[in-house]
């Protein structure tokens, strides 16, 4: 394990500690973090945007004439929170935050230790997938807004968080399986938490061969994303020294080609990416790709790293 | 009839004899040379020897207890014969006396790096011939039409389809398939299946190897290891045993000391593979005063590259091995290879060298076609350029002297 994979290893275990079980310590952490701690965990210690996104209060569901009252302002000021912190951190939410994010990651872990190979997807494919969760996120912020406005029933409701898997899959860690119930009030609850059973099964199937298979269509990563040109952090390539290895491709967890064939431009923090630094890390040419805070740079590839960090001086230390 | 016959075989075999002491002669000489070099040092020694090997292939018998693979080329997989339990030898030649046996049956343009390899065939005893295996990757037409030239031997070569485009994903893929289909080739003729961890095992060999190499061309870079030097050790790596290469590396880096007062300016070496005892062109650079800082043949700094891998699984170890020797080789014989002619002027301005000899064997035409353009974007960055294009005589040595010593004089 490397340096910075051992470090992230660590923010993201205590983040996902803090997030999720912070909660019964009384830390509340408000309702804008740009990171699924799920907010039907009921010891979280902050919920993630989403919810407030799709909500009556703070986000979209919400009639006009609403929205230009004090509802409006408040759910301003929670886009405010939003905007705040997401574009201090930028993507580092989701590579080193995010507990659905941590636990995707675990869920890897385990799968390199079966040493089971990562199913792979082809370049179109994977281009295909890109749109999704920008088509996820324009859907949960009109169906609040048809509630709210042309009458859509209300069970539609925060119809993200119905479907979403981590809704399923989070309150686990806090001995909650409530979620897996099926809600037969009417059509459209049963409706909704059968899809949500089969997204769930299908997505809990996905992360396991697939590294961080659910962030390829996640709509708060698609939102982040949109913002990301305003963020404090950035990775930056020096393309002349690169010499094409593909080093940074392969190891991406969202298998991102962007960093690699990239030849022109020097800012390489793409839509998908996610900000792991596996790519700085493996990338054997001295400075080519950097992490860089405003203008400083915090992190750059180097020899020296590799060597000290790929390379087993012993034979015993090497099967991983 | 029948004596005339038997006359003829007995002076074939005369001349066989005389051209393999000419070949021993030429490999000694090239060596006692070197040997004679102020910057010599007795750890430099061991890959001097190294290269007593090629003439005497019983002493590589000897040496490697493990059976031979020989590779043509540079793409094919060094760690996945490690892994089977092969020792890889990169095949390859720069004896000019080998070629006397290969000419007479091939164009007189030919490869003269190819020629030299034909030759070898054509001894009685050569590390060719101790070979059980022969992989060719299909990178210039010359190594493609490799196994063609030597069909009346009926030397059942295994060859590997080279995709010449490298950035696209179905070059990706069917590169991919390549490595598979040599692994299960090379399962058959191991008799057993790749071990998982084995190959780990291969794979950190080559990166010590690696990092070790870096350390040599940052040796080289700060002008502390002369350019020929380092191409002699890079050549050694191509035939010996990687571990003990790693060794005695970190041995020489550790001891060598530069004689001080040199202030040569710096020039970067590109082109045409440089292959022992073939040091002409490196040794007159240095002869006309200046030093070789940096270069990218496939011979010397493009030969060693890192593999990362993320994936300890079967799959995940071969891409990595199957994109570290596809998508980080600059072979002019790839489509897109624009990042090749970046890299050189990127590593020019780092290090503040001037100018570029672009070596070039007669009949290598992937480097002769990139050449004009090189020439035309180099000089327009503000550096100098010299194309020498040449074969292994030694007669036109002066020549090449005087034109690097003109070369020089523009450098200062």
């Amino acid at each position: 394990m490397t340096k910075v994979y051992k470090l992230r290893f660590l923010v993201q275990s205590m983040s996902f500690a803090v997030l999720t079980y912070g909660g019964r310590l009384g830390l509340r952490l408000g309702h804008c973090l740009p990171c699924f701690t799920c907010p039907y965990v009921g010891s979280c210690s902050g919920h993630c945007y989403l919810m407030a996104l799709q909500r009556s209060q703070w986000g979209f569901q919400i009639s006009f004439a609403e929205a230009i009252s004090v509802w409006g302002l408040r759910a301003l000021g929670m886009f405010a929170g939003f905007f705040l912190l997401t574009i201090i951190f930028s993507k580092a939410w989701c590579g080193w935050i995010c507990p659905f994010g941590t636990l995707q990651d675990w869920i890897t872990f385990l799968r390199k230790k079966l040493g089971i190979r990562e199913s792979q997807f082809s370049w179109t494919l994977r281009d295909r997938l890109k749109p999704i969760k920008y088509i996820l996120l324009i859907f949960l912020i009109v169906i609040p807004i048809l509630i709210g406005n042309a009458g859509l029933h209300s069970d539609f409701g925060l119809p993200f968080c119905q479907i979403c898997p981590a809704k399923k899959l989070m309150p686990i860690f806090a001995g909650n399986f409530r979620y897996f119930a099926v809600d037969i009030s009417n059509p459209i609850t049963a409706f909704m938490s059968i899809v949500s059973l089969i997204l769930t099964a299908f997505f809990f199937v996905g992360m396991f061969f697939k590294d961080r298979f659910f962030c390829l269509f996640c709509p708060l990563l698609a939102l982040i994303s949109l913002f990301e040109k305003f963020g404090f952090l950035g990775l930056e390539k020096k393309v002349d020294a690169c010499t094409g290895c593909g080093n940074c491709q392969r190891v991406c967890p969202l298998n991102i080609r962007e960093v690699h064939l990239e030849k022109k431009k020097k800012n390489v923090l793409t839509q998908d990416c996610i900000l792991c630094l596996r790519c700085v890390e493996s990338c054997p040419q001295a400075k080519v790709l950097s992490l860089k805070f405003f203008k400083n740079t915090i992190f750059s590839s180097s020899k020296d790293y590799i060597s000290k960090r790929f390379i087993k001086k012993k034979r015993e230390n090497l099967c991983n | 009839m029948q004596l005339n016959s038997a006359e003829r075989n007995n002076s074939k075999a005369k001349l066989a004899q005389k051209i393999k002491k000419e070949i021993q002669e030429e490999y000694h000489r090239q060596a006692s040379f070197l040997r004679e070099r102020s910057d010599f040092c007795q750890e430099l020694e061991y890959f001097l020897e190294i290269f007593s090997l090629p003439v005497s292939p019983q002493k590589v018998k000897k040496r490697f207890s493990r059976p031979f693979v020989g590779i043509y080329c540079i793409q094919a997989p060094l760690e996945l014969f490690d892994a089977l339990g092969f020792h890889p030898i990169r095949l390859c030649s720069g004896s000019l006396a080998i070629q006397r046996l290969s000419s007479p049956f091939l164009p007189a343009l030919t490869c003269p790096l190819i020629k030299s390899c034909v030759g070898a065939f054509y001894l009685d005893e050569s590390i060719e011939k101790l070979c059980d295996i022969l992989v060719v990757p299909t990178t210039c037409d010359w190594n493609t039409k490799l196994p063609e030239m030597i069909q009346d031997k009926a030397i059942p070569f295994y060859i590997m389809e080279l995709p010449h485009i490298k950035e696209s994903e179905r070059g990706q893929s069917r590169w991919l398939e390549e490595i598979y289909e040599l692994k299960r080739f090379l399962e058959q003729c191991a008799g057993r299946r790749l071990n998982r961890s084995q190959l780990q095992i291969s794979v950190n060999k080559y990166m010590k190897a690696w990092q070790a190499f870096g350390r040599l061309i940052e040796f080289r870079r700060r002008g502390l290891i002369c350019g020929t030097w380092s191409i002699v050790l890079a050549n050694a790596f191509m035939i010996d045993d990687v571990e003990s290469w790693t060794d005695k590396v970190n041995i020489v880096l550790k001891n060598y000391d530069k004689p001080e007062g040199n202030s040569n300016p710096g020039v970067f070496l590109a082109g045409s593979p440089v292959f022992f005892p073939y040091l002409k062109i490196s040794e007159l650079i240095e002869e006309a005063g200046m030093d070789i800082l940096a270069d990218e043949l496939c011979t010397s700094e493009r030969l060693i590259a890192s593999v990362i891998y993320d994936e300890p699984s079967e799959y995940g170890l071969l891409k990595a091995l199957s994109e570290r020797y596809h998508l980080s080789c600059s072979c002019p014989t790839y489509i897109d290879n624009d990042r090749r002619l970046k890299n050189i002027l990127n590593t020019m301005r780092t290090y503040n060298i001037k100018g570029i000899v672009y070596h070039l064997l007669k009949g290598c035409h992937p480097y002769d076609l990139e050449s004009f353009y090189f020439e035309k974007v180099i000089k327009e960055n503000g550096f100098r350029f010299l194309k020498i294009e040449t074969d292994y005589s030694r007669e036109d040595r002066q020549n090449i002297l005087a034109r690097l010593e003109a070369f020089r004089a523009t450098l200062c």
